[in-house]
């Protein structure tokens, strides 16, 4: 055995995934667990193919996994106890480092769980007993006393209305005269509320007026037991049934004992139900002193049990984790005593020193018990061997022999493997919001370029381009500053709520993405000069006026400033963003601005695709693919540069070389459209001039855009066929190799292509590849040139589509600033301009400000915000992602346990 | 005239500064070379977009439309009396 030898790695930043070494893990079955429990609170260790449908366990753990389940349910039951009977559990931050399990540590849960268990089930059970005996008591006494009232005042009047009554008098007339009436029977109970109508329904059917029922409702409810389920509070009736026959009274009964009608006794005078009533009090209050000891009980039971439930309960669902991981991995060693468990693992290259140390570190710890032992045997041979003395070497040779058995080994395989290792990014909390942005679209291919790192900039950059606004940019920094100061308590709140508040949660994720988008906006809004609507004036604009009061007065005044003129325009533009003027002169100024930001957008969407056309050659560079350089992402560059490059070049020298000041055929009149030339050269098209201006921007101008068409339409075969003639022409040189007795390796070959394409590579063994190879070479071929026409396809139109896609730039910029300017002109100048008296006005003006304030928040802010966010973020993952980035890889699951909250 | 020597001076040796001095003074450790790619794309975004701002307006083809409160407005606070007669 080779044991894996420490290797210093240094530090890499999350541009590309970390490297990944494919390791063995042999684990002896007396430690493994607690080895185990410390790769789990490390979590740099993922355990392949044990979670796979059709893994085999190997049973040998079933029953440790069942008992977790066992000592879980008793866990959740004592929970129930402590909630019904509000006593408090008392929770541990710190329950992950504090009160790590060991395996032994199981043994004494087990033990202290069910002796609780057993006594708090014993109290609960003698609790309810003696709370169900009480209740019945308190009906009784309740029923008794309704009777009694009512059968001393009403019995004479009421029973004159009974049908059976009267007919018996009528009877008593004819043969006796002053007889007595028959002889009544009673039955007094108490009946569910709920039940109560159909009850009454059913005996009145059955009986009609034979049968007179009376009831009166409980002052309060009463709790029902029922064996596995909760208490119930029910309301009940206590009710008094009489009849002037016995015969009706079995069918009573039996109605009763269908609808769980309690019945009680009940003396036939009155003076007996008295004393009955005051006997029942009695012990009624007898019964709830006892009742006060038993709850006494019961709750210093769970007291006790809740001051270390949570402790019990975090600690075994690890260990039912653990037990499950371990059930699933491959015995190894002797058939009768099996003694090693073997697992195949991904580990960080940088970690794997750690991990070793780790399992060290627990296989002692684990072994101390085994150790004293040995010493004591140890001790034992001494005073045997005494007189003799033994060889000091085989001593020596036997230890360290012992130690080498029962500790954990990893070994590092170096044999290929065919599937793709996980991808693992190193994160801290500033990267790992913008991590999450990608990882969200897709997971990057193993050691396959990351775009979060350059999303870090881009994307808060984008944002600020639509969101731009000094205040609104304050008011995010503001924020997220808050959120940033806060954090602890923020995550003492995530822990210790008793439920998860998911908004706060993800912004607290994405607090340095807020930060970062606050801080831009602050710069765009510095750009573009606007602060809530209005623009600042700091350098002194380049535009002035000079008008006499003549001309100022003048009703029909209404003039644009000539910007040919030097009394208008300096000469010299605004240092820092839009000049001032554009701000105040009100909506005439979209003209102006849209034009601008539509060029910007135009341009910093190319500039984007390029940089991600280069961050597709940097990753064809460093995974080795010169066929995909060379045949697909050089010729897409040349493509994109030779028509939107020569777009963005249009737009710089019509800038540079057109002016309202300059003279013919550069003046604002002459200035050409830079869409229409653009068409125009993709159509090869010619316009007659306009008079006085030239036919061209600049000299030679059509030769240049047609040469450059032609260069961008010769790619695409390049793009088309290229790959596909490679790929033959590389199987047919391996086919000749092939009968050279060299090693095939077509299969790179296919996983090269369709990883381009964004496919996972298929494992197709040997045996089928062997029986089918003309047949399967021809469908791959066909498959490949399919795909290779899709993904051309996709690039040519791809370029106009996402070109255009990048005006949204544009769109969201003057939307914000619009509404931002309503929201001032409509509600804000309101109060300014209210002509109120001063008592008035200010309240109004307070008003109007808050007004205000609330909708920027509301509106300008939070639904902008958002609208601008995921615009950003569709331009990331569509425009900007999709020139290099894959996104078919798997994410690194490591075993391990989440953090403990108050939740579980 | 074009576009005035100062600005564009100033602004490309800041953001130069921002995208080629600092990444070369930035101190070794695990993030170097992420913290070179913030300021270096940081100095180019910012650069480039002040860049297409200022050249929007270094010859502009139209002026700005004004109103007589605005005029009145630019007389009284941006230095431009308005003229007796």
């Amino acid at each position: 055995m080779r044991v894996f030898k420490k290797r210093q790695t240094k530090v890499k930043s999350f541009f590309r995934s970390e490297d990944m070494d494919l390791c063995q893990l042999l684990l002896h079955t007396e430690n493994a667990f607690d080895c185990l429990i410390e790769v789990g609170h490390h979590g740099a260790v993922q355990f392949n193919n044990v979670y796979d449908e059709d893994r085999l366990l190997n049973n040998l753990y079933s029953k440790k996994v069942t008992q977790c389940y066992e000592l879980l349910r008793i866990v959740d039951s004592l929970h129930t106890y402590i909630v019904q009977l509000h006593v408090n559990e008392i929770f541990y931050p710190d329950v992950d480092r504090e009160n790590r399990l060991k395996e032994k540590d199981l043994a004494k849960y087990s033990d202290s769980l069910k002796r609780i268990h057993v006594e708090a089930s014993a109290v609960t059970e003698h609790y309810y007993r003696l709370d169900s005996r009480r209740n019945r008591m308190m009906e009784h006494s309740f029923a008794l006393n309704k009777a009694n009232k009512y059968m001393v005042s009403d019995m004479g009047s009421e029973l004159l209305y009974s049908e059976s009554t009267v007919i018996g008098l009528v009877q008593d007339a004819t043969t006796t005269s002053g007889a007595y009436p028959a002889h009544l029977n009673y039955m007094i109970g108490c009946i569910r509320a709920d039940k109560f109508y159909s009850f009454e329904l059913l005996l009145y059917r059955l009986c009609s007026f034979n049968l007179i029922i009376r009831f009166s409702e409980m002052p309060s409810p009463v709790y029902e037991y029922h064996y596995g389920y909760k208490p119930e509070r029910v309301r009940k009736f206590a009710i008094l049934m009489m009849a002037s026959s016995t015969m009706i009274w079995p069918k009573v009964l039996k109605i009763c004992a269908h609808y769980h009608v309690n019945i009680y006794d009940c003396p036939s005078s009155a003076s007996q139900r008295e004393d009955k009533v005051k006997e029942l009090s009695q012990e009624i209050v007898n019964v709830e002193k006892v009742l006060k000891e038993a709850e006494l009980m019961r709750r210093q039971i769970l007291e006790v049990a809740g001051r270390d439930l949570f402790i019990i309960r975090v600690n075994l669902r690890k260990a039912l984790k653990v037990y499950d991981l371990m059930n699933r991995l491959r015995l190894v060693g002797g058939v009768e005593v099996p003694r090693y468990l073997l697992a195949e693992v991904y580990i960080p290259s940088s970690d794997v020193p750690e991990v070793e140390v780790i399992l060290r570190n627990a296989s002692r710890i684990s072994g101390g018990a085994d150790n004293i032992d040995s010493s004591d045997e140890d001790e034992m041979n001494d005073m045997k061997t005494m007189p003799n003395t033994t060889p000091y070497p085989i001593e020596a040779d036997f230890q360290p022999l012992e130690d080498m058995s029962a500790g954990a080994i990893l070994l590092k395989k170096n044999r290929l493997v065919n599937h793709m290792p996980p991808t693992y990014f190193r994160l801290n909390k500033f990267t790992r919001g913008f991590q999450n942005l990608i990882d969200a679209y897709g997971m990057a291919d193993y050691k396959e370029l990351n775009p979060a790192p350059y999303t870090i900039i881009t994307f808060p950059f984008l944002f600020a381009v639509m969101f731009g606004d000094l205040g609104h940019g304050i008011l995010l920094i503001l924020f997220s500053s808050l959120m940033i100061w806060k954090h602890r308590e923020i995550e003492k709140y995530q822990i210790n709520a008793t439920s998860e508040n998911e908004i706060l949660n993800i912004l607290y994720a994405g607090r340095y993405i807020i930060l970062l988008m606050g801080v831009f906006s602050v710069y765009m809004g510095l750009v573009y000069n606007i602060v809530m609507a209005k623009g600042f004036n700091l350098f002194g604009s380049s535009w002035s006026c000079r008008y006499n009061e003549t001309t100022v007065y003048d009703p029909a005044f209404h003039v644009t400033l000539d910007s040919s003129h030097p009394h208008f325009y300096s000469g010299h533009p605004y240092p820092l963003g839009m000049d001032p003027v554009w701000a105040v002169c009100g909506q005439d100024s979209i003209t102006t601005t849209n034009s601008l930001k539509m060029k910007m957008a135009i341009v910093l969407g190319i500039s984007q695709m390029m940089f991600g056309l280069g961050l597709a050659a940097a990753n064809c560079v460093l995974m080795n693919r010169k066929a995909d350089l060379i045949l697909v992402v050089i010729p897409q560059m040349i493509f994109m540069l030779c028509l939107f490059g020569y777009l963005v070049f249009l737009i710089f020298y019509k800038w540079m070389s057109y002016g309202g000041h300059k003279p013919a055929p550069y003046n604002a009149a002459c200035a050409p459209s830079v869409l229409i030339t653009f068409i125009n050269m993709m159509l090869m098209k010619k316009e007659d001039p306009v008079e006085n201006c030239l036919d061209y921007m600049y000299p030679n101008e059509r030769m240049i855009e047609f040469a450059l068409v032609g260069i961008a339409f010769c790619t695409i075969p390049i793009l088309l066929a290229g790959k596909p003639i490679y790929l033959m022409r590389r199987r047919r040189k391996m086919q000749q190799e092939r009968e050279r007795d060299f090693k095939r390796m077509r299969r790179q070959t296919i996983a090269e292509m369709r990883s381009t394409m964004r496919y996972t590579d298929d494992d197709n063994s040997e045996t089928s590849r062997q029986k089918s190879v003309d047949n399967e070479e021809e469908h791959e071929m066909s498959e490949i040139w399919i795909h290779s026409g899709i993904h051309t396809i996709e690039t040519v139109l791809g370029s106009v589509s996402h070109t255009a896609s990048y005006l949204r730039l544009w769109a969201l910029s003057l939307a914000h600033d619009q509404l931002s300017d309503v929201l001032w002109h409509m509600v804000l100048t309101k109060g300014f301009a209210n002509t109120l008296p001063l008592y008035y006005g200010v309240p109004v003006l307070m008003a109007t400000f808050f007004a205000w304030a609330i909708l920027t928040v509301a509106i300008l802010v939070m639904m902008e915000g958002l609208s601008a966010f995921l615009h950003t973020l569709r331009l990331h993952w569509v425009e900007f992602q999709s020139k290099f980035f894959g996104g078919a890889g798997e994410s690194f699951k490591a075993f391990n346990f989440p953090t403990s909250n108050q939740r579980s | 005239m074009g576009a005035a020597f100062f600005p564009v001076l100033f602004f490309t040796a800041l953001w130069g500064g921002v995208g080629i001095a600092m990444p070369i003074m930035t101190p070794k450790g695990p993030h170097q070379n992420l913290i070179r790619c913030i300021l270096m794309l940081t100095a180019a975004c910012c650069w480039l977009f002040w860049l297409c701002c200022y050249m929007a307006q270094m010859n502009p083809l139209i002026g700005p439309k004004l109103k007589r409160d605005v005029v009145a407005m630019i007389g009284r606070s941006w230095n431009n009396p308005i003229v007796a007669g």
